[in-house]
C-alpha cells in the first residue's frame, strides 16, 4: 500500500485513526494491537509473502533481545563471574542477531548481485535467482539491529561500571535507564506503518517511550509529561499542542508531503525517465544537464515528501517520528549535506559502525579510513549494484577531502577543530562561519558534486551513468525534445497558458518546464521546509481552504502509476 | 486580568482557529471531490456508466479506455474490430450499404486477446442482438501468446468493481482533457462515424509518404518452423476467437484480411517468409470456414489495391477509399473466399509475392 493511493487515504487511514483514537481511551494494549494489525495489513498489501518475512524478523529479533536482557540481568545482579557476572553480557546474542539480520538482508537483496559478480569476474554461468525483494527490508532490518545494539550497550555499560567498582552508579543506571520492553511495544516499534517501508530509521530511545506512553493522557502547558512521568517512563518529546492540534498539523504536513511527491517529484521523474530511456539514441548537452538537475530535485521531493507524510501520519497518532531531511541542498559543504540528508541513516551509521570502528579516536588516518568504510557500507545498503558502491565511495572521498581541507584551515580560523567531534558529520563543519567550506562558492560546488553523484544513483548501470555525464560535454547543442518536455505540459497548466495567450510562441513549449525548474530550485534553496512550515504556520480558514484545494489537486493526480524511489532499499 | 487568564483566552482563540482551519479544509475537500466526481459521472467521457449526452462535444481518442464503455452503452447491432487497419473506416458506410448500425471498436496493434476482451464486453452488453461482427485479422499477431495484449486493460474500466471507479471519477486527466477541455474548445470533438481516424490527410497517401516511413527488412531468413506458427494460430483461435463464434451462431462473423501494400510482401520475400505466410492464411482460413456463421474476405492479393501506392500512407496503412471499397465488396460478396476458391486465391497471392517487380519500385 502506498501513502499516495486512494485506498490508503480514504479507507485505511480514517479507519485506523478512528479505531486508534477510540481504543486508546479504554485500553492502551488494544490500541497498540490495533496499530500493529493495520501496519501488518499495510505491509502485506504489497505481497502477502512479505508479511511472513517481517513477522519472522520481528519474532527472531525479539527473541534475541530477550536473550540480551536475560544475560544482562543475570550479569547485573551477579556478584562474581562464577555466579553469572560477565564482562560483555549479551554479546553473543547480539552477534547472532546482527548476523541473522544481515543474512536476511543479504539473501534478499544481494544474492543476485553476488551471483552476477561471480559470473563476470570468474567467467561462470550461474543462473540468477530473481529473488523478489521485500519492500523496506533495509529499513526494518537496520532499525532492529539498532535496537539490539542499543539494548546491548545498556547492559554492557552497566556491566562496565560494575567491573570498575562503580557499583552504586551501576545500580542507579540500571534502575533508571534499563527497561525491558514488552513484545507489543517492540512489534509496534518495528512495524509502525508510517515509517515501515522507507524510513526514517527510528532509534529505540526516541520511539519506545512514545509507544509505551500510548493511552496515557498528555496535557498541555504546565502538565506536559506529568502523567508520563507518573508512569515511571522517560519523558517523551513534550507536546506544546493538544493531540488534536498536533493531528491538525500532521494533516497539514501530510498534504504538503503528498504534494511534493505527486505534483512535483513525479513531474520531474517523467522527464528523467524519458532521458535515461533515450540514452541509446542520444541525449544532447542541454537535456543531459537538465536531466541531472531534475533527478536531483526529483529525488529530494520524492524522498522528503515521503518522510513528510510519515511524520505527518505520526503526528496524527501522537507519535513524533524523527526528522530525516533538513533542507539538504542548502548545505555549504558535503559534511553539512550529510547532517541534513537522510539524518537517521547518518545517526545509525555513526552509532553502530563509525564509533565501534574507533571513530576519530585512533588518529587522523584511521578516522579517514573509518569514514570511507562507513560510506562504502552506505552505498551498499542503498542498492545491490556497482553504481551504488561508486556513489557511496564518491561521497566518502568527498567527506574525507573536505575534512582534510577543513583541518588544514583550522589554524587560520579560530574555530572548532572538527576532528574533535566524534561523528561522521561534525556540527562545526556547518556552524562555523568564515572557515573554508562555509561560503556560497562551497555551497555551489557541493550542490554540483551531489548532482553528479546522483547520476550513479539513478543510472541502471555504470555505462549509462558515464554516458549521461559524457553527454553533458559531448551531446552537442540541440533543442530539447518533445518527449522530455511532455511530462511538464500537464492539463491544468495548459489552461493557464491558453488564458494568457502564451501557447502560440516558439518558446511556449519551454515555459512550463522552466517554471517547474524555477519553483523546484527556489524551494530547495530558499524556502522553509515543510516541517518548519507545518510547525510554525498559522492555522486559519484561508490556509484551510488552500490546503484543502491542494489536497483535492493531489487526489485528482493519483491515478497515474507511481512508486517511491526508496522503496526497494 | 491576570496572566493566566490572558494566556487561557489566547489558547482558546488558537484552538478555535485550529478548529476553523480543519472545518474549512474538510469542507473544501468534500465539496471539491464531490463536484469533480459529479462532473465526471454526469458527462462520463469514457461511457463507463451511460451513453453519451447529446449535446456534449466528446473527444473519442483513447481506444483502451473508451472501447469497453462504447461496447456497453452505444446503440449498435454490428461491430468493427481489428487493429489500426480498421481505424480509417467510416461506420456510416455500413449503414448505407448493409443497413447495419456499426460501432468501431479498434485497438491499434491488437492481439487476439484484445479482440477476446472486447468481444466479452460486446456480447455481455448486447447478447444475441449483435447481427454482425466485422473482424480484421492480422496474421502476424496470431502466433503470439494467447494472453498477450497490446496494452494492459485499464482495470477500473474493464471490471465490475465499483470501488475502484474512484480512479476514474477522481482523475485529473479525465476531468481536464475530456470534460473541461472539450467544453472550452469544441473544434476537437470527434465525429461518431469516424472515431479513432488516423491523422493522415488525403495528401499523405502516396509513394513519397510511404518512402518516408519504409525501410526494407534485413535479408535474414526466418528460421521459425512453420509448425510453431501454426500452433500459435491454433491456440489463439481456440482461446480467443472461436469460442465467440460457437457461442453466438446467430451472429455473422465477417473476417477480412487487410490489404497490406506490396512492400509488405517485399519484406516477406527478403526474409523467405512468403510460403509460411501463405500457409498460415491457408490454415487459419480453413479453420474459420468450418463454421456456418463465418465468412472470409481476402484482399491480400488485390493487385489494383496493393500495388497502387496512392492508396497508402505507409507500407501497410491504406486510405479511407480502400476501406470503403472493402465495405462495398463485403456487401456484394466480392473477394470472398470459400473452400472452393481458397487454393486459387492463395496461389495467386504466392505468385504475386514471388514475381512482382520489386526492383521497379522507386524507393
Amino acid at each position: 500500500m502506498l501513502f499516495n493511493s486512494y485506498i490508503f487515504i480514504f479507507l485505511f487511514l480514517p479507519i485506523c485513526a478512528a479505531g486508534f483514537c477510540l481504543l486508546k481511551r479504554y485500553s492502551a494494549t488494544c490500541a497498540k494491537v490495533w496499530l500493529i494489525g493495520f501496519s501488518l495489513w499495510f505491509y502485506g498489501y504489497f505481497n502477502i509473502g512479505y508479511l511472513a518475512i517481517m513477522v519472522g524478523s520481528i519474532l527472531f529479533n525479539y527473541a534475541v533481545y530477550r536473550l540480551i536482557v536475560y544475560e544482562g540481568k543475570r550479569s547485573a545482579t551477579a556478584t562474581s563471574a562464577a555466579s553469572g557476572s560477565s564482562k560483555h553480557p549479551g554479546r553473543t546474542p547480539l552477534i547472532i542477531g546482527i548476523l541473522g539480520n544481515v543474512a536476511l538482508l543479504g539473501y534478499f537483496k544481494y544474492t543476485d548481485f553476488l551471483i552476477d559478480g561471480c559470473n563476470h569476474i570468474f567467467r561462470m554461468d550461474l543462473p540468477l535467482k530473481h529473488i523478489l525483494l521485500p519492500l523496506g527490508i533495509s529499513f526494518f532490518t537496520f532499525q532492529q539491529i539498532g535496537f539490539l545494539a542499543d539494548s546491548y550497550r545498556d547492559y554492557d555499560h552497566v556491566s562496565g561500571l560494575r567491573e570498575n567498582g562503580d557499583t552504586s552508579d551501576a545500580d542507579a543506571e540500571y534502575d533508571r535507564d534499563v527497561i525491558t520492553y514488552g513484545f507489543i511495544d517492540y512489534a509496534l516499534f518495528v512495524s509502525f506503518f508510517p515509517q515501515l517501508i522507507a524510513g526514517p530509521i527510528a532509534d529505540r530511545d526516541s520511539m519506545m517511550p512514545q509507544y509505551m506512553s500510548i493511552g496515557h493522557k498528555k496535557r498541555i502547558d504546565d502538565e506536559v509529561g506529568e502523567d508520563v512521568e507518573a508512569a515511571g517512563l522517560p519523558v517523551s518529546t513534550p507536546a506544546a499542542d493538544t493531540q488534536r492540534e498536533r493531528a491538525a498539523r500532521g494533516i497539514a504536513l501530510f498534504i504538503l508531503g503528498l504534494s511534493k511527491k505527486v505534483l512535483i517529484a513525479d513531474t520531474f521523474g517523467r522527464a528523467v525517465d524519458y532521458s535515461y530511456g533515450a540514452l541509446g539514441t542520444g541525449v544532447n548537452s542541454a537535456e543531459a544537464v537538465l536531466t541531472i538537475l531534475f533527478y536531483t530535485l526529483q529525488l529530494y521531493f520524492d524522498f522528503s515528501g515521503y518522510c513528510d507524510m510519515a511524520l505527518g501520519l505520526g503526528w496524527m497518532f501522537g507519535i513524533d517520528i524523527p526528522v530525516n531531511f533538513d533542507s539538504p541542498y542548502k548545505s555549504r559543504n558535503i559534511i553539512e549535506f550529510w547532517r541534513r540528508w537522510h539524518i537517521t541513516l547518518n545517526k545509525f551509521l555513526t552509532k553502530n559502525i563509525y564509533i565501534p570502528l574507533g571513530g576519530n579516536r585512533k588518529g587522523q588516518v584511521r578516522t579517514y579510513v573509518n569514514l570511507l568504510i562507513v560510506f562504502l557500507i552506505s552505498g551498499i545498503w542503498h542498492g545491490a549494484g556497482v553504481t551504488f558502491i561508486i556513489w557511496g565511495c564518491m561521497h566518502g572521498l568527498m567527506v574525507v577531502l573536505t575534512r582534510m581541507v577543513m583541518n588544514l584551515d583550522r589554524d587560520r580560523h579560530a574555530g572548532t577543530d572538527i576532528s574533535q567531534d566524534d561523528g561522521i558529520t561534525p556540527a562545526a563543519a556547518s556552524e562555523d562561519k568564515g572557515r573554508i567550506g562555509s561560503g556560497i562558492i562551497s555551497g555551489v560546488i557541493t550542490f554540483i558534486f551531489v548532482c553528479v553523484a546522483w547520476v550513479f544513483f539513478r543510472a541502471p548501470d555504470v555505462a549509462s551513468a558515464c554516458d549521461m555525464l559524457k553527454s553533458v560535454f559531448t551531446g552537442g547543442f540541440g533543442r530539447i525534445g518533445d518527449g522530455f518536455l511532455e511530462g511538464f505540459n500537464s492539463g491544468e497548466f495548459w489552461y493557464a497558458l491558453k488564458v494568457l495567450h502564451l501557447t502560440n510562441f516558439s518558446f511556449s513549449r519551454y515555459i512550463l518546464m522552466s517554471l517547474f525548474a524555477l519553483f523546484g530550485i527556489t524551494v530547495v534553496f530558499r524556502a522553509p521546509n515543510s516541517i518548519e512550515m507545518s510547525r510554525t504556520m498559522r492555522y486559519n480558514i484561508p490556509r484551510g481552504i488552500l490546503l484543502g484545494l491542494l489536497f483535492v489537486w493531489c487526489v485528482l493526480s493519483l491515478s497515474g502509476v507511481s512508486t517511491f524511489l526508496y522503496f526497494n532499499f | 486580568m491576570d496572566i493566566t487568564r490572558i494566556f487561557g483566552r489566547q489558547r482558546m482563540m488558537e484552538k478555535q482557529k485550529m478548529r476553523n482551519f480543519m472545518i474549512a479544509l474538510v469542507a473544501v475537500v468534500a465539496l471539491g471531490l464531490t463536484a469533480v466526481g459529479a462532473a465526471i459521472v454526469t458527462v462520463d467521457p469514457f461511457f463507463h456508466y451511460h451513453a453519451p449526452l447529446h449535446s456534449f462535444p466528446y473527444v473519442v481518442d483513447d481506444q483502451v479506455d473508451m472501447n469497453p464503455g462504447l461496447a456497453a452503452h452505444m446503440d449498435y447491432d454490428s461491430v468493427l474490430l481489428g487493429s489500426s487497419m480498421t481505424v480509417a473506416f467510416d461506420t456510416d458506410w455500413f449503414m448505407e450499404d448493409m443497413e447495419l448500425k456499426t460501432q468501431k471498436l479498434s485497438y491499434n496493434g491488437a492481439y487476439p486477446k484484445d479482440q477476446a476482451i472486447i468481444m466479452d464486453k460486446i456480447f455481455k452488453a448486447k447478447g444475441d442482438s449483435v447481427k454482425r461482427v466485422f473482424l480484421g485479422i492480422d496474421e502476424l499477431n496470431y502466433s503470439s501468446d494467447t494472453e498477450q495484449t497490446k496494452f494492459p486493460p485499464t482495470d477500473y474500466l474493464y471490471d465490475d468493481n465499483v470501488i475502484n471507479d474512484v480512479k476514474y471519477i477522481w482523475n485529473k486527466d479525465v476531468l481536464l482533457d475530456y470534460v473541461i477541455r472539450p467544453l472550452l474548445d469544441r473544434s476537437d470533438a470527434s465525429e461518431w462515424n469516424r472515431i479513432y481516424k488516423p491523422w493522415w490527410q488525403p495528401m499523405h497517401y502516396n509513394l513519397a509518404n510511404v518512402r518516408l516511413y519504409y525501410e526494407p527488412a534485413e535479408e535474414i531468413p526466418d528460421t521459425t518452423p512453420l509448425e510453431d506458427y501454426i500452433a500459435g494460430i491454433d491456440a489463439n483461435l481456440d482461446v480467443n476467437i472461436i469460442p465467440y463464434i460457437e457461442a453466438h451462431p446467430e451472429t455473422e462473423f465477417t473476417i477480412f484480411y487487410p490489404p497490406y501494400s506490396i512492400l509488405y510482401w517485399y519484406d516477406a520475400y527478403r526474409q523467405e517468409q512468403i510460403d509460411k505466410i501463405v500457409a498460415k492464411y491457408d490454415h487459419m482460413t480453413r479453420r474459420l470456414l468450418e463454421y456456418d456463421n463465418v465468412e472470409v474476405y481476402f484482399f491480400q492479393d488485390d493487385e489494383d489495391v496493393i500495388c497502387n501506392f496512392d492508396n497508402y500512407a505507409d507500407h501497410t496503412h491504406y486510405s479511407p477509399e480502400v476501406c470503403h471499397y472493402m465495405v462495398d465488396c463485403m456487401e456484394k460478396g466480392d473477394r470472398r473466399v470459400t473452400l472452393d476458391n481458397l487454393d486459387e486465391e492463395l496461389d495467386k497471392l504466392r505468385t504475386l509475392a514471388y514475381e512482382y517487380d520489386y526492383a521497379g519500385i522507386d524507393l
